[in-house]
């Protein structure tokens, strides 16, 4: 979700934190949700390339959750539960007079601290911000169209994300990838179980709430300024494994692309007969991120100013 | 959670012959449960009043839950498991249960008890990443069947009470899954990719003698043989979405249970032969209910 390999370091910034520090913090809503339980994470580490990476921390994805009844919680503000508005201005009255005595300290490393904090508080104490949150405004109809599934219910709330301005969401299918591990959400990572998972549990939930996120917003006249991508980091195995599953696959796998005035129903690219390897030229994770950015309004010039995407280039055949 | 005892009443369908098997007439349904929540593999557990089922209780656990039909009350079968438990099955005496345990990552085992709960034997985790399936007991209780994943295809095989003396059933390409005994034990139906896509099958206790009973170019799945041996119903999508179909057990006289545009699947029968238990959704919602079986 960088484009770049995870070494050498320094990680790169996800593209979400890209499109972030480019358009600021505007209004209530964080220019970044990450809409998960928590942080991904595999079963021995945090998932890198999930966040702002080279770029200054407040471009750091502010997690969200829902569940499938609709209950969001906001993972990043744990610290901050039981607060009323009220304490959190006392809070707010101790930070800024702390804040005098920290001038002296790291000034970035508190400015970026601050503005994180400045989102919270705005999250907590914004009634905007917080009808953003808040499905039971929505039909039961529109609720069930989506799936009574926690995926479902988080599509449902990315639509009101974009309906409430949020410039990019990462809509996470699962916190963590495995297929099936004690104590961990299920995933795509199918080294087992993988056609039945398939076709009993993930691509049932998935065809669901994809459909009608696309669907909804197409009725809401919001598809011609929302891009919508479908990916994973990676595909499966031609060749099935001693498991009757698939491993992990880098060299050929697809993704699925949808408003921002895309032109719709073509394919972009070709595999040879076994899906194994690129016929055409490859397109790259690091095409992608570029394409996103160059539609969310960063031209060349701004990626460089920023120092991202270096060597990126636009899929052109899909604008 | 509540009680919810609407019937729906769906028109008898005109029949129509198309591609050589009969329009199904719609049965009626009884909705047992109403939280909406992803279940699998419901079976009758104990007695008719209890039916045990797999449900996705959270993102990070798959529990078996009891329900008991007279006040559809809910417990988790074994209260504070917190590793995930998949396809229980019961033997048809209701003298002992299995089910599959996971463990750590991607790796589980079977385990074998009697209907205290005492354990019986289990079935230790394969080696490296793997995973048991579709548990099935035979009816005298001497073998308990069960799909795994070897060297590239997936077999159905056999084991004691004790989880010893394994034999393999099967020896085709592609995934062979959903075992279920016949009731006097002499055939076990199931779901293979042998011939290009899932049909259903099936082949003596011993594993000769297969034969194929479905011939459709979609998916035909999750056999279960009827109490009286007669009849199979089984899952198929060749009409478009999941749906419950019921043949009789050489394959003949194929009908149509169900007919929603979501998903009905993973049926079972109702100890009566009359009824068949199934997973449906409706409106994103995936519960538990009763069909009545057309006469």
């Amino acid at each position: 979700m960088t484009g770049f390999e995870e070494r050498p370091l320094p990680v790169k910034p996800n593209f979400g934190s890209i499109i972030a520090a480019h358009r600021g913090h505007r209004g209530q809503l964080p220019p970044f949700v990450s809409l998960t339980s928590g942080m991904l994470a595999d079963s021995s580490r945090i998932i890198e390339g999930y966040g702002a990476g080279t770029l200054p921390l407040a471009n750091d994805p502010f997690l969200v959750s829902c569940s499938d009844r609709g209950q969001v919680n906001l993972p990043s503000l744990r610290l901050l539960e039981g607060l009323s508005p009220a304490r959190l201005d006392d809070r707010r009255t101790l930070l800024n007079r702390l804040e005098t005595d920290l001038r002296g300290w790291d000034t970035a490393g508190v400015a970026a601290w601050n503005k994180t904090y400045e989102a919270a508080y705005r999250l907590l104490t914004s009634s905007e911000a917080r009808q953003a949150f808040d499905l039971t405004s929505e039909s039961r109809a529109t609720r069930e169209r989506y799936g009574r599934t926690t995926f479902g219910q988080s599509a449902l709330l990315t639509r009101r994300l974009v309906e409430a301005g949020v410039p990019y969401i990462q809509l996470n299918y699962s916190r963590h990838p495995e297929a099936i591990t004690v104590g961990y959400e299920f995933g795509w990572d199918t080294h087992i179980m993988n056609f039945e998972l398939l076709q009993d549990q993930h691509c049932p939930i998935f065809d669901r709430a994809f459909s009608a996120l696309l669907d909804d917003l197409y009725e809401r006249g919001l598809t011609d300024d929302t891009l919508v991508i479908a990916m994973g980091e990676f595909g499966r195995t031609p060749k099935i494994n001693n498991r009757a599953s698939r491993d992990h696959w880098p060299r050929c796998y697809f993704s699925i692309w949808a408003g921002a005035g895309i032109e719709p129903g073509r394919v972009i690219g070709a595999s040879d007969r076994l899906g194994q390897d690129p016929l055409s030229d490859p397109i790259t994770p690091l095409m992608v991120g570029t394409t996103i950015a160059e539609l969310a309004g960063m031209d060349a010039q701004a990626r460089a100013n920023l120092n991202v995407l270096e060597g990126g280039t636009v899929i052109d055949e899909l604008l | 959670m509540s009680y919810c005892s609407h019937q729906v009443l769906i028109p008898i369908a005109l029949c129509l012959l198309w591609g050589g098997f009969p329009c199904g007439t719609v049965a009626q349904t009884r909705q047992l449960t109403d939280d909406g929540t992803m279940k699998f593999t419901p079976t009758f557990f104990r007695d008719d009043n209890e039916v045990a089922f797999v449900q996705f209780t959270k993102p990070t656990l798959f529990q078996i839950i009891s329900l008991k039909l007279d006040d559809l009350s809910v417990r988790p079968l074994h209260e504070n498991e917190s590793n995930h438990e998949l396809d229980m099955a019961i033997s048809p005496d209701g003298a002992y249960y299995a089910y599959i345990k996971c463990h750590g990552a991607l790796t589980g085992s079977i385990e074998i008890l009697d209907a205290n709960q005492n354990q019986i034997g289990t079935v230790p985790p394969g080696e490296g990443f793997g995973i048991y399936r579709s548990l099935a007991f035979a009816p005298n209780n001497s073998r308990l069947l069960f799909s795994y994943p070897e060297e590239v295809h997936q077999q159905i095989f056999s084991v004691g009470l004790k989880g010893d003396n394994r034999q393999q059933l099967t020896n085709s390409s592609g995934i062979n899954n959903w075992p279920c005994f016949s009731p006097d034990g002499s055939l076990i139906a199931f779901g293979s990719t042998r011939d290009g896509n899932y049909e259903i099958y099936t082949m003596q206790s011993d594993g000769t003698g297969v034969r194929r009973l479905t011939n459709s170019p979609t998916m035909d799945m999750r056999p279960k043989f009827s109490p009286d041996g007669q009849r199979i119903c089984f899952t198929s999508n060749r009409d478009g979405n999941y749906e419950i179909y019921v043949m009789n057990f050489d394959g003949s006289d194929l009908q149509r249970i169900t007919d929603h545009p979501e998903r009905d699947d993973y049926a079972t029968w109702h100890p009566n032969g009359k009824q068949l238990l199934m997973v449906s959704e409706r409106s994103g919602n995936h519960d538990l209910y009763f069909v009545e079986l057309p006469r």
